[in-house]
C-alpha cells in the first residue's frame, strides 16, 4: 500500500545578532541559552536517531545566526555558560541538601548531570564550532537545510530591491561558505511574503519569489491563510485539538488571499515562478506551538519563567493553568517524561489522521508540514527535543507515511499548479501590524531614508574605503533585523530593540560619513576596526550585492 | 551705562531670593555686590516662593552665614508692631499665606527680601489667578497642575504681588521699575503684575538657562554634539525646535518660558542661550535678545598665595597617593550628567602619555558628590581607616551612591592603566581635614583647591554660562572647558590672546570625517559618534594641555598675571557695566 503522503517537520532556527551587544538580560546570553538548551541537545538527539530510521527535519537557519554560532568566541561562551549552570546546580545540592530539602536537591542534581551531558557532548562532538554538528546533520541526511534572509529582515517593507536582493544573495553565499553546497529552500523571514508591486516612481518591483528565482532557489514557506484565503483562524477552535484550556479567542480578520480553492497540502508555484511556496498546516503546528492550547502547557512540563532565586535554575513545574508562579509546585521529570510520551502519541496519530484526509484529496502527493520555532524545543518547551525525538520513532517507523525533507518531497512530487499570493505574514492578524505600527514607523522611516544612501554608496565609494563600504552594509543589514521592531510590538524588550536599531544605524552613518569624507582620520580608522570587531559577520560580502537594481531581482 | 536717574526699584523675582541654592544664587551675589549696580540701582528687593515648612530650608535662612534679618514674620511673631505688618497680615489672611520680609546682606549692601509661602494657599483666589493667567497669557495650567513644582511657583504669585505693593510702598509709582524674572520660577509673579498694573514694571526675562532645551541634550546620548549641530543645521533651514524635536507644550517649564515671550526684555546669559531661544521659534524667532553674561570673581592674591596652597594640594596627594605630582588639576561640581565628568577621564588618557614623555606627573582632585551634603566626618574617618578612602572606593551609602559608582569604575579603570597620572575621587561636600580625612593637611581650605589648582576641568555638556569652570583663572589655572560653555563666549569677546589660559575642547565641531550635511542627520548623532567626536578633541586638549601647562613657577606666574587681568576684563564690574546697564536701559525704552 503507498504511503498515505509526506510529513514535513520544518524547524525555523534564529537569533538575532546579539555577539558584544549586551550579556543578560538581552544580548550574548541569548545565545548561550538557545545552544546549550537547543541547539546542543536537538543535534545530539537527531545524530543519536537509530541509523536506519527513515526520519529527518527540515531546518532553516537563518545566516546571521549561523555566523555566529561559526564563531569560535561563540562556542567558548557555550562552553562557560554551560560550565557555569552546571556549578550553579552544583552549589544548589549543597544549599538544598543544607536545608533538608531532599527533593529540590534531587532536581538540582538532575540540572548538574543535564548541564554535564551538554557540556561532554560540546566537547566531544561540537569541538569546531557550533556549525559543524548541523553541517553533520545534513551530511547524515537526518536535517535538510534551508537558508534565509541575511539578517532576518522583514522583506515587504524595504522599499528598495536592492535591499531586498542583498539579503538573498547574502544569505545563499553565506549558507555556501558555511555548509558547502546550495541551499534549495528558503525561509522567508516571519513567513512574509510580498507579491509584485508598484513603488513611488512608477517602478514595477518584482514579487519575491523572483529574488529566490535568481539564486537558485527552489522553495519557501507561508502562512496557511496565504494559501488557502479566508481568515487567520484561531487555533484553539479546530478540529482536533489537544485543548488545555479555555483562552479568549484572538481577533479575526479577512486575508485577501484566493479563495478556497487552494489547500495546504498542496505546494504550489508561485506565479510564473520556478519557486514553490508550502504552507504550513495550521492544525499540526499550533497542537504544539501554543504554551497556552498546545503540549508545552502540560502541567507536568517545566515551568519556563520562575528561577531559583540564588541560581537562576527553573525547578518548578507548570502546576496547571493560571497557576501563579508562587504556587508553582516542584518539577518532576519522570512525571514529564510520561507525558512526552503521551504527546508524542498523540502528535503522532493526528499527523496520520490528517495525511489520511488529504490524501483522500489529493493522493499520495500531498505534503503536510509543521513549522516550529526552533528554539521552542528545549528552550522554552524544557521536554521539546525528546518529544520530538519520541514523534519522529514512531514517525519513521510507521509505513503509513513518509518523513523527510521538503525537497526531497519536491523532487518526487513537484507542483502541478500555481498560484498568486498575497501580502502575508505569519504574525497576529496575517499581516504587517507586528512589524510596523505606531511604535515602529520611525524604524521604518529611517530604513526607507537609509536605502537610497547604501545603492548610492555601492558605487561611489573611492577604493581605499572598500572595508568601510562593506562594514556600513553589514550595518545596514543588522538594523533591518525583523527582531527590533518586533521586540519594541510586544514589548519583550522594547528598549533594548530600540537601542539595538539605533547603534546599528548611527554606525552606518558614521562609516558612511567617513567614506564620503576626503580623509579619514586615525579615530575614524580605529572606529572601523572596533566596529568590524563588535559586528563581525559576512566576511565575504561583495559591494555589488548592493548597487540598485529597482524592478530588477537578479 | 544708564543715562538719567538710573533704575528705582529691580524687583528680582527668584526662587533664591531668601538663600543661594545654585547658579541663580550665585548670580545675584555677583550683580548685587557690584559698584555699578549699586550706583545705578537705587532699590532692589529679592522675593519669591518659600516653604517655610522645609525645615533644612529654614535654618538655612535663618543662619548667621545668610546674613538674615527679619523685619516681618507672623511665623516668628517679628516685626509684628512695625508699619507695614497690618497690610501684610490682610494679605495672609485673605489669600491663606505666610509672609516673612526682610533684608538678606549680599555684598557690600543689604537688599529687601519677600519670601511667600503658598503652600495652604486658599484655593478660590489662586484657582481664579489660573484662569486668569489662561484667559490672559494662555498658560494652560491644567495641564500642570498635578506638578507640585509648578504650584509651588503659582500658588504665591498674587498674594507676592500685593505684598509686594506693600512693601515698596510710594515707590510703586515711579517710572524707572523693572520686574526681573529669573528663569521660568520669577515668570508668575511678573504676570500677575502685568495683569494687576500694566506697565507699573518694565519686564525683563533672565534666561539662566533654556529649560526646554537641557533635558534634551542630557537626556539624549548625543548630547551637546548632537544638539547643537542639529540647532545649527535647522537654523538654515528655518527649521525651529519643535519641528525637529516635537512639541514641548506638556512640559510645564517650556509653558513658563513661552509666557516670558512677550516681555518687553529678554537676557540670557551666555551666546547658546541666545541662540536656544531664538530656535525655540514661535514668539522667539524673531524677539531681540540681550546678552548679560555672569562675572567671575577677582580676588586680589600674591603668586606666593598659589604656591602655598599649590604645596598643600600636592602634600595631600603626596599623603594619599606617595607621589608629589609636577601638577595638580582640579574639578569641583555637581555629580551631575550635564556636567561631563567622563571628559576629564577621556583628556587625562591622551595627556598621561604627553606626560609620560616630559618626565612630569599629575594628580587630578575631583571633588563632587551625588548627595547633596556629601559625608558626615564620621563616616570619613572610618572609611579613610578601612579601606582607604578617597583613593579607594565601596559602592554603597555612606561611600559611593547613585552616579558615583559609575564615576568611580571609570575612575579606577584609568588608574589602573595610567603610567604618569591618577585621579582621586573625593566625593564629598567640602574640602577640609574634617570632611575629607586626617591625610588632608589640617590647614587646607576649600581656597587652596581654587587658589592652588594648576587646570580646573570643566567640559559641560550642557553649560550656559559656567561661573565654577572659571573661579581658578585669576589664580593661574588653565582653565579647560567646553564649546558648550557660555564663558567660553564671553572669553572669546575678551581682546586678550586667552588661549594661553583658557583651553576649549570643542565637542560640538564634527571633524571633517564625521560632518553631517542636515538637521535630519544630526539627529541621527548619539553616543557613538559623541564618542569618537570626545576623542578626537579630547586628543587635541590634550596636546594642547601639554604645551600649555607651567613648564616652571616663572610660568606659572605669567599665568597668573595673564588670567587676573583676563578676570579683570570678565569681572561682575564689567558685565553689569557693559551689559546689563545697557540692556536695562533698552528694556526701560521698550517699555516706555
Amino acid at each position: 500500500m503507498p504511503p498515505l503522503g509526506t510529513f514535513a517537520f520544518v524547524l525555523h532556527t534564529h537569533l538575532p545578532y546579539s555577539r558584544n551587544a549586551g550579556r543578560w538580560p538581552h544580548g550574548e546570553e541569548w545565545l548561550y541559552e538557545a545552544a546549550s538548551e537547543t541547539y546542543i541537545p536537538l543535534a545530539e538527539m537527531l545524530l543519536s536517531l537509530p541509523a536506519d530510521l527513515r526520519a529527518s527535519v527540515t531546518m532553516s537557519m537563518t545566516p546571521v545566526l549561523v555566523e555566529q554560532l561559526a564563531s569560535s568566541a561563540v562556542l567558548s561562551g557555550a562552553h562557560e555558560y554551560i560550565n557555569d549552570r552546571a556549578e550553579r546546580a552544583t552549589s544548589d545540592i549543597s544549599r538544598f541538601e543544607k536545608q533538608g530539602d531532599v527533593g529540590m536537591a534531587g532536581l538540582a542534581s538532575y540540572y548538574r548531570d543535564w548541564y554535564l551531558a551538554r557540556g561532554a557532548a560540546l566537547s566531544r562532538t561540537l569541538s569546531d564550532s557550533l556549525v559543524t554538528p548541523f553541517r553533520d546533520l545534513q551530511a547524515a541526511g537526518r536535517a535538510e537545510i534551508i537558508t534565509s534572509g541575511a539578517t532576518h529582515a522583514f522583506l515587504p517593507l524595504l522599499s528598495r530591491d536592492s535591499s531586498v536582493y542583498s539579503q538573498v544573495k547574502t544569505g545563499v553565499e553565506s549558507y555556501r561558505s558555511h555548509f558547502g553546497s546550495d541551499p534549495a529552500g528558503f525561509w522567508l523571514p516571519e513567513c512574509a511574503y510580498r507579491p509584485a508591486t508598484v513603488d513611488a516612481a512608477g517602478t514595477r518591483r518584482p514579487g519575491l519569489e523572483a529574488f529566490l528565482e535568481g539564486q537558485g532557489l527552489r522553495f519557501f514557506f507561508v502562512e496557511s491563510h496565504a494559501v488557502t484565503g479566508g481568515t487567520v483562524p484561531d487555533p484553539s477552535d479546530l478540529p482536533g485539538f489537544y485543548r488545555l484550556g479555555q483562552t479568549t479567542p484572538p481577533g479575526q480578520r479577512p486575508i485577501g488571499g484566493p479563495a478556497g480553492s487552494y489547500v495546504t497540502a498542496r505546494p504550489y508555484y508561485v506565479g510564473n515562478s520556478s519557486v514553490a511556496a508550502i504552507a504550513r498546516n495550521q492544525r499540526l503546528s499550533q497542537q504544539v506551538w501554543s504554551a497556552d492550547y498546545g503540549y508545552p502547557g502540560d502541567r507536568h512540563y517545566r515551568e519556563f519563567h520562575r528561577k531559583d532565586d540564588v541560581s537562576g535554575l527553573q525547578y518548578w513545574a507548570i502546576t496547571g493553568p493560571g497557576v501563579d508562579l508562587g504556587s508553582k509546585q516542584p518539577y518532576d521529570p519522570s512525571a514529564a517524561a510520561a507525558r512526552v510520551s503521551d504527546h508524542a502519541r498523540h502528535f503522532a496519530a493526528r499527523v496520520v489522521e490528517e495525511l489520511a484526509q488529504q490524501n483522500q484529496q489529493h493522493g499520495p502527493g500531498a505534503l503536510v508540514t509543521a513549522v516550529f520555532d526552533t528554539e521552542l524545543f528545549g528552550h522554552w518547551w524544557f521536554e521539546g527535543v525528546q518529544w520530538l525525538r519520541q514523534v519522529l520513532l514512531l514517525l519513521g517507523e510507521d509505513q503509513r507515511i513518509r518523513i523527510m525533507p521538503v525537497r526531497e518531497h519536491l523532487d518526487q512530487f513537484p507542483p502541478d499548479a500555481a498560484v498568486d499570493l498575497p501580502v502575508s505574514t505569519w504574525g497576529a492578524g496575517g499581516d504587517d501590524r507586528t512589524w510596523r505600527n505606531d511604535l515602529t514607523q520611525d524604524l521604518w522611516d529611517t530604513l526607507h531614508r537609509l536605502e537610497p544612501w547604501v545603492e548610492d554608496l555601492a558605487t561611489r565609494y573611492s577604493p581605499d574605503r572598500q572595508e568601510w563600504f562593506l562594514q556600513a552594509a553589514r550595518e545596514f543589514m543588522l538594523a533591518a533585523s525583523s527582531d527590533w521592531p518586533f521586540l519594541i510590538t510586544t514589548g519583550q524588550a522594547a528598549s533594548y530593540g530600540r537601542r539595538r536599531f539605533e547603534s546599528h544605524v548611527e554606525r552606518f552613518e558614521l562609516l558612511r560619513r567617513m567614506i564620503l569624507a576626503d580623509t579619514v582620520s586615525p579615530h575614524g580608522r580605529d572606529y572601523l576596526q572596533q566596529t568590524m570587531t563588535k559586528d563581525e559577520l559576512f566576511p565575504d560580502l561583495q559591494p555589488e550585492w548592493f548597487t540598485a537594481r529597482q524592478g530588477c531581482a537578479t | 551705562m544708564l543715562t538719567g536717574e538710573g533704575v528705582d526699584v529691580i524687583v528680582h523675582s527668584t526662587h533664591e531670593a531668601g538663600l543661594k541654592i545654585g547658579g541663580i544664587g550665585a548670580v545675584l551675589e555677583g550683580l548685587l555686590s557690584t559698584r555699578a549696580y549699586l550706583k545705578n540701582v537705587r532699590r532692589s528687593i529679592l522675593t519669591g516662593p518659600f516653604s517655610f515648612g522645609d525645615e533644612l530650608a529654614s535654618q538655612r535662612l535663618r543662619a548667621p552665614r545668610n546674613a538674615f534679618e527679619t523685619l516681618y514674620s507672623s511665623i516668628d511673631g517679628a516685626g509684628t508692631d512695625g508699619p507695614l505688618a497690618p497690610a501684610l497680615q490682610q494679605i495672609e489672611q485673605e489669600f491663606g499665606v505666610r509672609i516673612i520680609y526682610g533684608r538678606r546682606t549680599l555684598g557690600p549692601e543689604s537688599h529687601e527680601v519677600l519670601l511667600v509661602d503658598g503652600g495652604n494657599a486658599n484655593p478660590g483666589p489662586v484657582d481664579d489667578l489660573k484662569y486668569r493667567l489662561w484667559q490672559r497669557f494662555g498658560l494652560q495650567s491644567d495641564l500642570y497642575q498635578a506638578n507640585h513644582e509648578y504650584d509651588y511657583y503659582i500658588r504665591p504669585a498674587l498674594a507676592q504681588y500685593r505684598a509686594l505693593e506693600v512693601v515698596l510702598g510710594s515707590d510703586m509709582e515711579r517710572g524707572r521699575n523693572v520686574m526681573m524674572a529669573h528663569e521660568f520660577m520669577g515668570v508668575p509673579l511678573c504676570l500677575v503684575a502685568e495683569m494687576e498694573r500694566p506697565g507699573a514694571f518694565s519686564r525683563v526675562y533672565y534666561a539662566h538657562e533654556v529649560p526646554t532645551i537641557r533635558p534634551v541634550v542630557e537626556d539624549s546620548p548625543g548630547h551637546d554634539t548632537m544638539f547643537y549641530n542639529v540647532l545649527r543645521l535647522a537654523q538654515q533651514e528655518s527649521v525651529t525646535f519643535p519641528q525637529a524635536f516635537g512639541d514641548r507644550n506638556p512640559f510645564f517649564k517650556h509653558a513658563l518660558l513661552e509666557a516670558a515671550a512677550d516681555f518687553p526684555a529678554l537676557f540670557a546669559v551666555g551666546d547658546w542661550v541666545v541662540e536656544e531661544l531664538s530656535f525655540l521659534g514661535g514668539r522667539f524667532a524673531t524677539k531681540a535678545v540681550d546678552l548679560v553674561y555672569n562675572g567671575i570673581h577677582c580676588p586680589e592674591v600674591q603668586f606666593s598665595d598659589k604656591m602655598h596652597s599649590r604645596g598643600l594640594l600636592q602634600q595631600y596627594a603626596q599623603n594619599l597617593l606617595g607621589m608629589t605630582p609636577d601638577y595638580v588639576f582640579t574639578h569641583v561640581a555637581r555629580l551631575v550628567p550635564s556636567k561631563g565628568m567622563w571628559r576629564d577621564i577621556r583628556v587625562l588618557e591622551e595627556l598621561d602619555p604627553l606626560l609620560k614623555e616630559s618626565g612630569k606627573t599629575a594628580v587630578l582632585f575631583v571633588l563632587a558628590t551625588a548627595p547633596p551634603t556629601g559625608r558626615a566626618a564620621a563616616d570619613v574617618l572610618r572609611m579613610e581607616r578601612e579601606y582607604g578612602w578617597p583613593v579607594a572606593h565601596r559602592e554603597g551609602y555612606p561611600d559611593l551612591v547613585g552616579n558615583e559608582v559609575p564615576f568611580y569604575e571609570a575612575v579606577s579603570a584609568f588608574n589602573r592603566q595610567s603610567e604618569a597620572s591618577r585621579i582621586v575621587f573625593v566625593n564629598q561636600f567640602g574640602w577640609d581635614r574634617e570632611r575629607c580625612g586626617e591625610r588632608m593637611p589640617a590647614e587646607m581650605g576649600f581656597g587652596d583647591l581654587r587658589l592652588g589648582s594648576d587646570t580646573e576641568f570643566g567640559q559641560s555638556i550642557y553649560e550656559p554660562f559656567g561661573i565654577a569652570q572659571f573661579e581658578p583663572l585669576p589664580f593661574g589655572a588653565l582653565c579647560v572647558v567646553s564649546s558648550a560653555c557660555g564663558c567660553v563666549g564671553f572669553a572669546s569677546r575678551i581682546p586678550l590672546d586667552t588661549d594661553q589660559n583658557i583651553i576649549v575642547a570643542d565637542y560640538i565641531s564634527l571633524p571633517p570625517d564625521l560632518r553631517v550635511s542636515d538637521w535630519r542627520e544630526a539627529l541621527g548623532i548619539r553616543q557613538e559618534t559623541r564618542d569618537l567626536v570626545e576623542r578626537f578633541r579630547a586628543r587635541e586638549a590634550a596636546a594642547v594641555m601639554a604645551r600649555s601647562l607651567p613648564k616652571n613657577d616663572s610660568d606659572r606666574e605669567r599665568l597668573m598675571r595673564l588670567g587676573q587681568d583676563l578676570a579683570r576684563r570678565m569681572s561682575w564690574e564689567v558685565v553689569v557695566t557693559e551689559y546689563m546697564l545697557p540692556a536695562l536701559a533698552r528694556a526701560l525704552h521698550a517699555s516706555a
